[in-house]
């Protein structure tokens, strides 16, 4: 697929790592210039000398409102422009509520909802001002199903998912085009907090998948004619019971 | 990037192709090298599609509401090309408007291919995809399946049908490697919806509020060529306009 986001300026968050970093790496192959945006800064520099000059390192803390406020200035000013914006960051919490922490919960929010939401309201005016643009948020399955294993985590990619639904109406008007993936469980450092009997069954009975394949679903989406939009995909490793 | 599942070869059943999306399938996957077993009600319009294909097309017309013409079609299909690898259950009737002034027969003959023939085909396809351990049924359904539609609630309920079914049997069949997917397309600008025109099409497409057939056969292509261990379940493309 290369060439076919030739000229095309992509900022994707939790790009240091997992689903991110993957889907980094396709729209690089694609042709685009991404802007790896993360808080890990010695990997993001690290990636950066890896994937080449198309690749611009960006430090964002995506919990520090002021950090965020930094966001679009810092990619315009090495870029000049934002065609697409992949909102991925993410966190995981599973397990039995009622063991769990409330404060994990609140901090999981802040990045897989409320982050979403912050970082995307940066970016929409330089696009509605543009008149074109796409929003495309990493959501799970569990957004589209209420998983019993991960109550919190299910009900924070049910509101990704309203958002994205009714965001998309919203600034449709504007030639944006907003987005969401929607995985099953992909093998990247987020499962690894699974509990542990889930994660041995799914290896074993190859029920994870490589995110190339979601990098892969992000680049079909940003490549359909301006005309066309994909509100959203599930994708889930073909033997996932869910 | 990842290895892109082959169709060239494979042998696809894609109902209501005569027109519309099923037609925009069956030239996509003409294009890939399928082979295609082109299925509609009317004989004259297949034979159009199929002959635009070639040889590896075969038109077979039937009314799939009526008692046994499922089976038929499905073991036409299998004797003229040895299996069914793929199966597009596609056709479908669109009824929108108040429920307080509809026509009841006509929903049942609504509920009847866009929900009972989708059940009966992936009934008489599945044993030998079973059997083979492959497969792989992707079901035309509509973002009207994914939220509930007011100007249309009858349609609307026997797409919610059928995306029920689609996440039910996936899980059923999954063990036996055969994958299940439903694409929930938006307004499309062909004749189920009253366009016929190229030139209204056109503008409706610039004015982005309307689809092409070929914009949703393009996604049916994806899907089908994701790597054998990747399920696309559900996919929904609007055109970038259409406010729902």
């Amino acid at each position: 697929m290369s060439g076919q986001l030739a000229g095309k300026v992509i900022a994707i968050t939790g790009a240091a790592s997992g689903i991110g970093l993957a889907c980094a790496r396709g729209c690089l192959d694609a042709g685009a210039r991404v802007v790896l945006v993360d808080y890990a800064e010695d990997k993001l520099h690290s990636l950066a000398a890896e994937l080449g000059d198309n690749a611009i390192p960006l430090k964002v803390d995506l919990t520090d409102p002021q950090s965020v406020a930094g966001m679009l200035p810092a990619i315009l000013a090495r870029t000049g422009q934002l065609d697409a914006f992949h909102a991925n960051a993410g966190a995981y919490i599973g397990g039995d509520f009622i063991d769990g922490d409330p404060d994990a919960f609140d901090r999981m929010l802040d990045l897989n909802v409320n982050a979403v939401f912050r970082t995307v309201h940066a970016v929409l005016p330089h696009m509605v001002e543009r008149g074109t643009g796409d929003i495309v948020v990493t959501s799970s399955v569990a957004g589209h199903t209420a998983v019993v294993w991960e109550p919190i985590y299910t009900a924070s990619k049910h509101a990704v998912q309203a958002f994205v639904h009714a965001l998309r109406r919203q600034v449709a008007k504007h030639g944006i085009r907003v987005g969401a993936i929607a995985p099953g469980p992909v093998l990247t450092p987020l499962v690894a907090n699974w509990p542990k009997e889930n994660l041995d069954r799914a290896i074993a009975a190859g029920n994870l998948f490589d995110p190339k394949e979601i990098a892969e679903v992000l680049v079909f989406m940003l490549t359909r004619s301006r005309t066309v939009t994909i509100r959203d995909v599930v994708i889930l490793p073909a033997n996932f019971d869910i | 990037m990842t290895k892109r599942q082959e169709l060239s070869g494979k042998v696809v059943l894609v109902t209501g192709a005569s027109s519309g999306i099923g037609r925009a399938m069956a030239k996509a996957l003409a294009a890939e090298g399928s082979k295609l077993a082109l299925v509609g009600r009317s004989a004259e319009r297949l034979g159009a599609v199929a002959g635009h294909i070639g040889n590896d097309a075969a038109a077979i017309a039937a009314d799939l509401t009526k008692p046994g013409e499922v089976e038929r079609v499905v073991a036409e299909a299998s004797r003229r090309f040895g299996q069914i690898d793929i199966l597009l259950p596609n056709a479908g009737l669109y009824i929108p408007g108040d429920v307080a002034d509809g026509d009841p027969d006509a929903w049942d003959e609504l509920l009847a291919i866009n929900v009972s023939s989708v059940f009966r085909l992936a009934r008489a396809v599945l044993p030998e995809m079973i059997e083979r351990k492959s497969g792989h049924i992707i079901i035309t359904s509509s973002v009207s399946g994914h939220q509930a539609i007011q100007w249309e609630p009858v349609y609307s309920a026997s797409k919610h049908a059928i995306q029920s079914f689609v996440h039910g049997l996936r899980r059923q069949v999954a063990p036996h490697n055969i994958r299940v997917g439903a694409v929930a397309p938006g307004v499309v600008l062909n004749e189920l919806w009253g366009y016929t025109d190229a030139a209204a099409i056109d503008a409706k497409v610039e004015s982005r509020e309307g689809l092409r057939s070929e914009d949703v056969a393009d996604a049916v292509v994806y899907m089908l060529t994701r790597p054998a261990n990747v399920t696309i379940r559900d996919l929904v493309i609007l055109p970038q306009n259409q406010d729902i």
